[in-house]
């Protein structure tokens, strides 16, 4: 049942664009025909696979950058009440100032190579993972704390105490809430991406759309949206199957 | 303190400015098993996380005898969500740095004797409340320790698990030989399981009576005369608790 209907949502959606490409005309709407034959013909040119590999580095590295960065920080926040106080102001007056301002920021410090458009990914990603991360690291079950405490010889020395806290508690703990949030931040970070992308270069996604828009070869423009929705939908993918895999306790 | 498991003299404990616990003294010796039983709130569980080394005392000394080690069952379990039943057996052994190969053969042995072996794959949240009891007890059990402590345990539970449980409790104390160190606000769970029973109350708490059950813990043991008899005087020594407790009663 569940398949029929995102069968029937898919056929509406192309039922609509359709009806409106045919409304507005190809100078305006090209039909979903007309992007697929395009995307599809270019999936076959090396210069589409320039650009494709060129974002697809840029997200990926971005955004696991973002969550081996964000998630020990969001860890040692909720547990040390000394740097929380520190950078927990810090963070909130952060939090609601849209990623994509660092941009002009990010490129006149670092430059016009990868780094300033990967880390602004990684900003945005690791924003939302690191709420969340010091969220649960606040918010443990005393009583698994405890139980831990309990459990650990006394004589266990503080350093290997600490790993094993992580590990066994701190990193499971915590772990649902994080993908749930890279979940989240996929979208954004891949209209971050396009942001990016859209200044001082000549490569990826989202220069290949502003490329195409400004030549008006519209079905060359979806091509470009369409992958980059793509990319996004793979992120978005990822962080459900990474979910479904390693907290198979979230369901049971 | 040789001979001693346990060791407790002029404990007291404050919470705020006031003291729960106050001039405590006990001693238990090894092998023993000990049931305290007092009214919610008199300070049972404080006592026995003082002993477990999860909260200092304020006055006095609670000594556990050199090198025991200690294992606590807590009311709520503590089991780790995230972890299966043999992954929450194994981490007291991963903790304490057991070689891989041991770990395997002690967790199979304690999955064994609480019969959980069909369950090993499956997460907490999938077990009946017995079978997560069963689990606690195994953690607590599983890497040897010389002094169980248990707080109210079997609370959670309906009255026939509780007693089957009991039961199968009774038996690994005997079998294991440990020292083992219960609190409860059931009569009869504490005289069932303790060859000692502590009656603890008061405000501050302390302790009220205690008795000595010389009885075995056989199924027919709940229908004894002398177990009836025994429930009877520690039921009037906790009665007794209530004349020096105060109680707020609100409407």
């Amino acid at each position: 049942m569940p398949r029929v209907a995102a069968g029937l949502a898919l056929l509406a959606f192309v039922g609509l664009w359709q009806t409106l490409a045919l409304a507005l005309g190809d100078q305006v709407l090209p039909t979903p025909a007309a992007v697929a034959a395009d995307f599809w013909l270019r999936l076959g040119q090396p210069e589409f696979h320039r650009h494709l590999l060129a974002s697809l580095w840029r997200g990926s590295a971005g955004f696991f950058l973002g969550l081996v960065t964000a998630i020990p920080l969001g860890w040692l926040m909720g547990r040390l009440k000394t740097l929380d106080a520190f950078l927990a102001p810090l963070l909130f007056l952060t939090y609601p100032v849209p990623k994509v301002l660092f941009l002009p920021v990010l490129l006149v410090t670092l430059g016009l190579g990868e780094a300033p458009k990967i880390i602004l990914v990684a900003v945005t990603v690791g924003y939302q993972a690191l709420v969340v991360t010091r969220d649960s690291a606040l918010n443990l079950d005393p009583a698994h704390l405890e139980a831990f405490d309990s459990l650990c010889p006394p004589r266990k020395p503080p350093l290997a105490k600490a790993l094993a806290l992580t590990r066994h508690v701190l990193w499971p703990a915590s772990l649902p809430a994080v993908l749930t949030a890279a979940r989240l931040a996929s979208g954004t970070a891949v209209s971050v991406l396009f942001m990016a992308e859209s200044f001082a270069t000549d490569l990826g996604l989202g220069y290949f759309i502003m490329d195409a828009w400004g030549n008006l070869d519209l079905p060359k423009m979806f091509s470009g949206i369409l992958a980059m929705g793509l990319l996004g939908g793979m992120f978005y993918v990822m962080s459900v199957v990474a979910e479904k895999t390693w907290c198979p306790w979230v369901k049971a | 303190m040789p001979g001693t498991a346990v060791r407790i003299r002029g404990l007291g404990k404050k919470f705020g400015s006031d003291f729960v616990l106050k001039g405590l003294d006990l001693d238990l010796e090894p092998g023993q098993s000990l049931a305290i039983v007092g009214p919610s709130g008199c300070g049972k569980t404080t006592l026995l996380r003082i002993l477990a080394g999860l909260c200092p005392a304020d006055e006095g000394e609670a000594r556990v005898g050199p090198g025991q080690a200690v294992a606590l069952v807590s009311q709520s379990l503590g089991l780790l969500p995230w972890k299966t039943v043999w992954g929450n057996l194994d981490l007291p052994l991963a903790l304490a740095d057991w070689p891989a190969p041991a770990r395997v053969a002690r967790v199979q042995a304690v999955l064994g004797d609480l019969g959980l072996a069909e369950l090993a794959g499956r997460y907490p949240g999938q077990l009946s409340g017995g079978q997560r009891q069963r689990l606690a007890l195994g953690r607590a059990l599983v890497a040897q320790p010389d002094l169980l402590l248990l707080d109210e345990p079997f609370s959670a539970l309906d009255a026939l698990t509780r007693e089957a449980l009991g039961f199968h409790l009774a038996r690994l104390w005997e079998r294991l030989g440990l020292t083992m160190i219960l609190a409860t606000h059931s009569v009869e769970e504490a005289v069932f399981l303790g060859r000692v029973i502590v009656v603890m109350g008061g405000q501050p708490t302390t302790v009220r009576g205690i008795f000595q059950n010389p009885g075995s813990q056989t199924p027919q043991t709940l229908t004894a005369d002398f177990f009836l008899d025994l429930v009877r005087r520690v039921r009037l020594a906790l009665r007794e608790t209530w004349a020096v407790t105060p109680h707020r009663v609100e409407v």
